[in-house]
Formats: C-alpha cells, sequence, structure tokens
C-alpha cells in the first residue's frame, strides 16, 4: 500500500492526505493497541527494570511446559520416577520439554534474585510501594515453594530426601503443617499431594498474588531513579512507553527461550536411580545450599527453619529500617547491612556446596 | 511494517520452520513404544521405597541408614536418548531466528 505508514501505536497515517487523516489500523481498530504506549519514565525501559516482566515471562514458560509434563507424570510413589525414566529416554520429546521446565526454574530463580537485588538497590521498597514488595517477597517464597516441591517429584534419592525434609519440617513446626506429614490420611499418598500442591494450589497462589503485584505497580508507578533529584526525575517526557517496555520484555522472553532451549537441548536434567530408603544427605539445589549449609553446623532440621524464617523476616522488616526520603544507594546506611547479608548468603552457600555432607533428618 | 522487512520477517521464519518440517520426519519416524508402568496398589513411601530396590540400577539393599555421601555421588542419569532430537533442534532454531528477527525488526515504541 504506497504512500501509507504505520505508526509506533498502531496508527495507519495515509500520506496522500496528509497527516491530519488518519485510518486505524486492524489491530488498532479492534484491540485499540494504542492504549499500550501511554509514557512511562525512562529508567522503565532498562534491563534492571525489566527484570520482573522477564520472570514472568519465565513463570509463563514454566506453566505452558508444565501443562505438557504432567501428560507424562504418574505421581504415585511405585510409578513417578519410572514415568520421568520413561520421558527421558523413550518417549519423543518429552526429554525436551522437561529440560526446558528444569532450565526455565533455574533461570526464573536467578532472575528473581537478580530483580530483588535491583529493588533493594533502588530502594523501590520505600512508601508508597511497601506492599508492592511485600507482594514480590510472597511470590519469591511462592516460587521457592514450587522449587522444593518440583524437587521432590522426579523421586530419585535427592527426591525422596527432599520429601523427608519436608516431612521432617511439618513435624517440626507441629499442626499448622500436619497437612505434610503422611498420616495426615492415608487415602493419597504424600508424594501425590505434593504434586497436586506443585500444579494446583501455589500455582493458583502465584497468580492471584501476581496480579496484586502488577495492580499495584501500575497504580502506584514505577519507582523514582535512585540517583537523580525530584526536579531531575522523567515522568514521561523522554518519550518512554509502556508499548516499548513490552517490547523489550519480547525480546529479553525471546532471549530467555532461546537460552533454555538450546541448554534443554544439550544438558538433561539430573535423574538418579530409585531412591532407597534412609538418609544419606544429598546435596540440594543451589538455591536452598544456604539452608543446607546451617542444618549442617546445627545438625537438625529445624535450623532450615529458623534459617530461612530468619532471611524472611530481615527482608520484611528493610522497609521498616529505612524509612527516610534517601534512594542514593550511598546515601543509605542499610546498604551496608545488605552487603554484608549478600556476602555472608554467597559465602554460606559456598560452604554448603563445598562443605562435607552431613546427616540431619534423624534429628 | 515496511515491505523489506516483511519479507525479511518471512525469509528468516521459513529458514527456522524448513529444517523442522523437512529433516524432522526422517529422523523421529518410528512407533512410539509402549509405556512400560503397571498398575500396581497404593503404597506409603516407606513401602514404595522398600519395594523399589530391587529394581534399583545401583542394586541397593534395604537400610535405614547409609553413610554420608554414600549416594550423593549417584547422580548420574544414563544418557537420554533424546528421541525426537532435530525437531527439538528446529524448535530452537525457530526461537533463536524469531530472536534475531526481534531485535532486526522491532522499534523501541517510542511516543512521537
Amino acid at each position: 500500500m504506497s504512500g501509507e505508514h504505520q505508526s509506533p501505536e498502531g496508527v495507519t497515517v495515509d500520506e496522500r492526505h496528509g497527516s491530519a487523516q488518519k485510518k486505524p489500523s486492524f489491530w488498532e481498530e479492534r484491540f485499540k493497541v494504542s492504549a499500550l504506549f501511554y509514557p512511562v519514565p525512562r529508567q522503565a525501559n532498562t534491563l534492571a527494570y525489566s527484570l520482573g516482566g522477564t520472570t514472568f515471562f519465565a513463570f509463563l514458560v514454566l506453566v505452558a511446559s508444565g501443562v505438557i509434563l504432567a501428560q507424562y507424570y504418574d505421581p504415585r510413589l511405585e510409578a513417578a520416577h519410572q514415568s520421568i525414566d520413561y520421558m527421558m529416554r523413550e518417549s519423543s520429546l518429552a526429554w525436551f520439554i522437561r529440560g526446558i521446565h528444569y532450565w526455565s526454574a533455574q533461570f526464573l530463580y536467578v532472575l528473581l534474585l537478580l530483580h530483588l537485588t535491583r529493588v533493594l538497590l533502588t530502594a523501590a521498597y520505600k512508601r508508597p510501594r511497601e506492599f508492592t514488595y511485600y507482594f514480590g517477597l510472597t511470590l519469591f517464597l511462592l516460587f521457592t515453594m514450587m522449587i522444593f516441591t518440583g524437587t521432590a517429584l522426579k523421586w530419585d534419592q535427592e527426591g525422596y530426601e527432599a520429601l523427608e525434609h519436608l516431612t521432617a519440617i511439618g513435624t517440626f513446626l507441629g499442626a499448622p503443617a500436619d497437612l505434610f506429614s503422611e498420616a495426615f490420611t492415608e487415602s493419597t499418598q504424600l508424594l501425590t499431594r505434593v504434586y497436586a500442591l506443585h500444579i494446583s494450589a501455589l500455582p493458583l497462589l502465584i497468580v492471584l498474588v501476581l496480579a496484586g503485584h502488577i495492580y499495584l505497580v501500575k497504580a502506584l508507578k514505577i519507582s523514582p531513579h535512585p540517583l537523580l533529584s525530584e526536579a531531575e526525575q522523567d515522568h514521561g517526557e523522554a518519550g518512554e512507553t509502556f508499548g516499548g517496555h513490552m517490547r523489550i520484555l519480547l525480546k529479553l522472553g525471546l532471549v530467555f527461550l532461546t537460552i533454555v532451549s538450546v541448554l534443554a537441548l544439550f544438558v538433561s536434567p539430573p535423574l538418579g536411580p530409585q531412591p532407597v530408603p534412609g538418609e544419606s544427605g544429598v546435596k540440594p539445589w543451589w538455591m536452598f545450599l544456604w539452608m543446607y549449609y546451617a542444618e549442617n553446623q546445627v545438625g537438625a532440621v529445624s535450623a532450615a527453619v529458623y534459617a530461612g524464617a530468619a532471611m524472611g523476616l530481615f527482608l520484611a522488616v528493610i522497609p521498616f529500617l529505612d524509612r527516610g526520603t534517601e534512594r542514593h544507594p550511598f546515601g543509605r546506611p542499610i546498604m551496608i547491612t545488605l552487603l554484608l547479608f549478600y556476602i555472608a548468603v554467597i559465602a554460606v552457600s559456598f560452604g554448603g556446596y563445598f562443605g562435607e555432607v552431613a546427616l540431619h533428618l534423624q534429628k | 511494517m515496511q515491505l523489506h522487512q516483511r519479507t525479511m520477517t518471512g525469509v528468516l521464519l521459513a529458514l527456522a520452520i524448513l529444517p523442522v518440517y523437512v529433516v524432522s520426519p526422517l529422523l523421529v519416524a518410528g512407533p512410539q513404544q509402549e509405556q512400560r508402568i503397571e498398575p500396581a496398589p497404593n503404597t506409603t513411601l516407606a513401602e514404595s521405597v522398600g519395594s523399589s530396590t530391587a529394581d534399583s540400577p545401583a542394586g541397593n539393599t534395604i537400610a535405614t541408614h547409609h553413610p554420608p555421601g554414600e549416594l550423593a555421588g549417584s547422580y548420574t542419569l544414563n544418557a537420554p536418548a533424546r528421541p525426537g532430537f532435530w525437531v527439538a533442534a528446529g524448535f530452537t532454531g525457530l526461537i533463536a531466528a524469531a530472536l534475531i528477527a526481534a531485535l532486526v525488526l522491532i522499534r523501541p515504541g517510542k511516543v512521537r
């Protein structure tokens, strides 16, 4: 169609009749895509501020691949491991989907950590965005639970001991956590119930909390740039739009999918042999190593509960500890505490990775 | 989107899709094997683990305790056969092509 071109907002402009006459494009007329191109602050369209959206994309990949895996997986104790072995060796492409699921979970957690780090660095938790932050922390907890329950499902020694830990933690916590004990019901196996949690309750909770998180990000807008004064803040004058943000997310999402696809193609997720009863001290995934280290030091599962609670409490009180108006990372004393906190968690995780295996389920 | 951009998108997508449809049927052809899972009565965690050890690749005997790290090192799955590898490779190529197309064709989307 000579003489016509599209604006970024999807409006077809007919140059032959001057700029005054605009004919809406197919998509604009039906979906009003131009509504997405509202102004946003300049920092919104940078990589650092796109980590949350990319995490959401990773979640969508996990849901899609998880739905396919559910067609293959058998959550009964006597069949779980065999069904995954079938996926990995006999079924066409299920090994690839499992690889995408596994690597997406790994990268989702990395993206979550980077997103949280950005929020802490830029003081995005400050008034009036405290609840945006708390919704985010809840998502962090829910995704951690998703990964933990996911590791149990493969039902090798690592999965077996993950489930044993879940039971031990349930026993330690008492009545509220009885749901995770084998004795809760005799009609359904614990692994099957954990599977139900993994594919229904937890994803549903994630969607609900995510809706609240996204609503607050939209309603309260992106937090101010931490390095600029109030007068220097961009409120959309730079021309950046939410539509532009969506385009960045699409590109980052494709980068994400390309990386996990290549990894899924060549590096299969680990699957050990069928589990044997008793504890061997199999080390957990990297995101749980700091808790594993705590367990090793104390020699009891309760240490992991206390360590997790301490971590959650520390992250939760940050908005109370840092209530001033200063947003510059170097202008906030809490950044020193945060830096020490990060160093400690990383060091302890390395301690868990390189340290000797110890048993703690019996205590 | 201008004409040359559309053409470029089409060419990139065609390049990505072609290997999937041309090559993959030749490589993944063959009947699917029947799943080996046998229905079994409902068992508890301990019963299941106990009954599974007889078939365990490691041939472990049932015990209540293992020396630290004894089983930790057994984390190597037999190399997966990867049936349908080239279909998966084609999918990966398609995603990579879509990424390249997105990087080349999608503009920032600023207000004018």
